[in-house]
C-alpha cells in the first residue's frame, strides 16, 4: 500500500506535468498562429488545440479524483469502482474524445478549407488531374501527362 | 486513501486556481493582436489569471459555505478570466506610456533643422 504522503507527491507531480503539457501546447498553438505559415505549422494547430483540451481535462479529473467524496464530481479510483464512474475509464474516454475531435477537425478542415492543408492541396491536385482527364475523354485511364512520360 | 491526505479546502483551491490558469491561458492564445514574444505573453497571462483565481477561491472558502463548490469553481473561472483582462489592460497602458515617454525624449534630443534663409557665416 502506498503511503498518503507519496500519493500527494504523485498527485502534485501529475498536476505539474499536465500543466506543463497544457502550457507547451498553448505556446505552440500561439506560435504557429504568430508565424502565419500556410503549410505544416498551421495544419498542426488542431493537434495543439486538442492537446490543450486533453491535458486540461486530465488535470481537472485527477484533482477531482484525489478529493474523494468531497469532490464536485463523484469520481472514484479504479480499485473502488462499485457502480460509480471510475477515474481510469473517464480519463480513457476523455483521451479518445480528444483524439476523435482532432481527427474530425482535420477532415472538416481539408474539406472546408482545402488550401490551408497539405492534404487539401493533394485533394485539389487530384481533382484537377481528374477534371483534365475527363475533359480529354480519358476517364479512368492514366492521365495524359504520365502517358507521355511513359 | 488519498482523500484523507488531501484536504477538501486544498483540493478546491488547487482546482479553482487550475481552472483560472486554463481560462487565462486560452484567453491569451485566442487574442487577435500579434505579440512580440508569445512564450512570455502566454506564460504571464496564464500565471496571473491562475493567481487571481487562487486568491478568489481562498477568499470564498473563508467566507462562503464549503458546500457551494460549483459556485466557487464558476466564480474562480470568471475571476481568472477578468484577472487576465486587467493585467492585459495594465500592461498595455504601461507600455504605451513608456513608448510616449521615449518618443518625447527622442524629439527633445533631436537637433533642430536650421531656419530657412539663414547664412552659414
Amino acid at each position: 500500500m502506498i503511503s498518503s504522503h507519496f500519493q500527494v507527491v504523485l498527485l502534485l507531480l501529475v498536476v505539474a506535468t499536465t500543466t506543463a503539457g497544457f502550457l507547451s501546447c498553448l505556446i505552440l498553438y500561439r506560435y504557429t498562429k504568430f508565424r502565419g505559415s500556410r503549410t505544416r505549422p498551421l495544419a498542426m494547430r488542431c493537434v495543439y488545440q486538442w492537446g490543450m483540451a486533453f491535458f486540461m481535462g486530465v488535470s481537472i479529473l485527477s484533482i477531482d479524483w484525489a478529493m474523494g467524496d468531497k469532490a464536485p464530481l463523484q469520481i472514484t479510483p479504479l480499485s473502488e469502482e462499485s457502480g460509480r464512474i471510475g477515474f481510469a475509464n473517464l480519463a480513457l474516454c476523455w483521451g479518445l474524445l480528444c483524439l476523435s475531435g482532432f481527427m474530425v477537425q482535420r477532415v472538416v478542415r481539408v474539406i472546408v478549407r482545402p488550401t490551408a492543408t497539405p492534404e487539401g492541396w493533394q485533394l485539389q491536385h487530384a481533382r484537377t488531374v481528374d477534371t483534365a482527364a475527363r475533359r480529354d475523354g480519358q476517364v479512368g485511364e492514366t492521365p495524359a501527362k504520365l502517358r507521355i512520360a511513359r | 486513501m488519498l482523500s484523507d491526505a488531501v484536504p477538501e479546502r486544498f483540493g478546491l483551491m488547487l482546482l479553482c486556481s487550475l481552472i483560472g490558469l486554463f481560462g487565462g491561458g486560452i484567453r491569451a492564445a485566442l487574442r487577435k493582436d500579434p505579440q512580440i514574444n508569445p512564450v512570455r505573453d502566454v506564460m504571464t497571462q496564464a500565471a496571473a489569471s491562475g493567481f487571481a483565481a487562487f486568491l478568489a477561491a481562498a477568499i470564498m472558502l473563508d467566507r462562503l459555505d464549503s458546500q457551494r463548490q460549483y459556485l466557487m469553481l464558476f466564480v474562480s473561472g470568471i475571476v481568472g478570466w477578468a484577472g487576465a483582462s486587467v493585467l492585459d489592460t495594465a500592461a498595455r497602458l504601461v507600455t504605451n506610456w513608456i513608448d510616449r515617454y521615449i518618443q518625447k525624449l527622442d524629439n527633445g534630443d533631436d537637433p533642430k533643422p536650421p531656419a530657412s534663409g539663414g547664412t552659414n557665416t
